[in-house]
């Protein structure tokens, strides 16, 4: 009679267990789901295709809900599903880099410095002309996409998903400084590709 | 701070991200070096116009739907394979531990069930057959060692002592002035018997199984370590009275 007794018990506790699973699911749909597009973003960016992106988006939201009993409440959840996808995507998809990105920084400086430090250039292509020509949004897009990995991760995390440094050092898992230094080179970086897309175009004069 | 150290953080000075004493140093920089203010301008400018370009994408459409199915049916079969991969020894052993621990209800429920329905066949086979060879004529003292029911009445008619299972086990049979027999038997060593056909009352600070099978009643309990059973045709309610007082004397 005893033994029947604990049995009962046990299955009350799975019953309850269950219950917790249910309340936990909808906790997650709610804390977790509405940061859907902001994830696509970073996935999509970082993949660089529309099929693979989702496909990292549900292997994020996966692990994310297998590991939510580790979220704090409160904490930026943006920032916790963005460091899983950045940690996926290393272990799944950089494999894929056929040779390492070098960039000519000198080259990059030297075009740089020939557009914002030319005060004949500036007076006519001051930001806001160089960077707002009609159809301008998908060339963004493509430059963004063009820039080597460790550059386009951090301005996504920050001037895409704005976290802020600390939290794109933690998602990054390096130093603020190292943030700091190449979310200035990134941003270095897209603008000379936005401003030659503007000389292929015919839309400004070197 | 020299021209190539602000230019590393140039971006933290645009966005406001500097600490108070490191947002000194680079105001301070840029008052002095013209170029790097020139480009400090330019890109609080520009970030101020590429930024609203670098949009949030939208997912697909449906996207949203698949990944809801696909946490609702992954996430199902994942959470019993977390408890596996997380530790597949702990996940290991807490099995086999349920395994043993169902085992032994199981076996612990069949035992017990013997036990009892033993203790009533004994019964039967002592009233018909007697008890043994143990007694002494004019032995008056019964093997049992509280199950002493001659205070209420009862004379003591047969007793043996027996090894069973390598544990001692004492009968004694009394005989009531009714002509109802008593076979009180103790067993060292032995836990309460449970079994689903029996019932448990707790009185006297102790827990007694009532069963019945065939007519013959039997009340159990123990007594420190001492496994005490009273069988009879009596009425379980006069069993149990007399278990009762024989728990409070003991």
């Amino acid at each position: 009679m005893e033994g029947t007794t604990h049995l009962i018990a046990q299955s009350n506790l799975f019953t309850f267990l269950l219950k917790g699973k249910k309340a936990l699911k909808q906790d997650f749909e709610q804390v977790a789901i509405p940061h859907l597009s902001y994830i696509y973003t970073a996935a999509f960016y970082l993949t660089q295709d529309e099929h693979e992106a989702e496909d990292l988006v549900q292997e994020t939201y996966l692990r994310a809900y297998r590991f939510f009993h580790k979220f704090e409440s409160g904490t930026n959840c943006r920032a916790w599903l963005l460091s899983i996808q950045r940690h996926l995507f290393i272990n799944r998809y950089r494999h894929r880099k056929k040779q390492p990105e070098f960039v000519d920084w000198e080259k990059v400086d030297r075009e740089y410095e020939s557009f914002v430090l030319d005060e004949e250039h500036t007076e006519k292509y001051n930001p806001e002309r160089l960077f707002c020509f009609r159809d301008m949004d998908p060339e963004v897009e493509k430059a963004l996409k063009g820039l080597p990995e460790e550059f386009r991760t951090v301005i996504i995390l920050v001037d895409i998903q704005e976290l802020n440094y600390q939290e794109a050092a933690k998602v990054m898992k390096c130093p603020v400084g190292t943030v700091r230094s190449r979310l200035s080179r990134g941003r270095r970086l897209l603008q000379v590709a936005l401003r030659n897309y503007a000389l292929q175009r015919g839309l400004i004069n070197k | 701070m020299n021209c190539r150290e602000y230019r590393e953080l140039i971006a933290a000075h645009v966005d406001g991200a500097l600490s108070f004493e490191e947002s000194r140093e680079a105001q301070s920089h840029i008052e002095q070096c013209a170029t790097c203010c020139r480009i400090f301008v330019w890109e609080t400018r520009a970030q101020k116009v590429i930024k609203p370009r670098l949009a949030i994408i939208a997912p697909p459409s449906g996207a949203k739907e698949r990944l809801l199915d696909t946490l609702e049916q992954k996430g199902r079969s994942r959470e019993m394979l977390r408890w596996f991969s997380l530790s597949p020894r702990l996940a290991g052993s807490f099995a086999l531990a349920m395994v043993v621990v169902l085992a032994t209800i199981l076996w612990r429920n069949n035992s017990q069930d013997d036990l009892l329905s033993v203790a009533v066949d004994q019964y039967r086979t002592v009233l018909a057959k007697g008890i043994g060879s143990d007694q002494k004529e004019g032995q008056s003292t019964p093997a049992t060692r509280l199950l002493d029911l001659s205070p209420w009445g009862y004379r003591l008619s047969a007793n043996q002592v027996k090894q069973v299972d390598g544990r001692e086990e004492r009968l004694s049979l009394f005989e009531g002035q009714a002509n109802d027999y008593i076979l009180a038997k103790e067993i060292d060593g032995v836990v309460l018997p449970l079994s689903s056909e029996a019932m448990i009352t707790r009185a006297e600070d102790r827990q007694f199984v009532i069963y019945s099978r065939n007519g013959v009643n039997l009340v159990a309990w123990v007594d420190n370590d001492l496994l005490c059973v009273l069988t009879s045709k009596l009425p379980n309610e006069k069993l149990l009275a007399l278990a009762k007082r024989i728990a409070v004397r003991s």
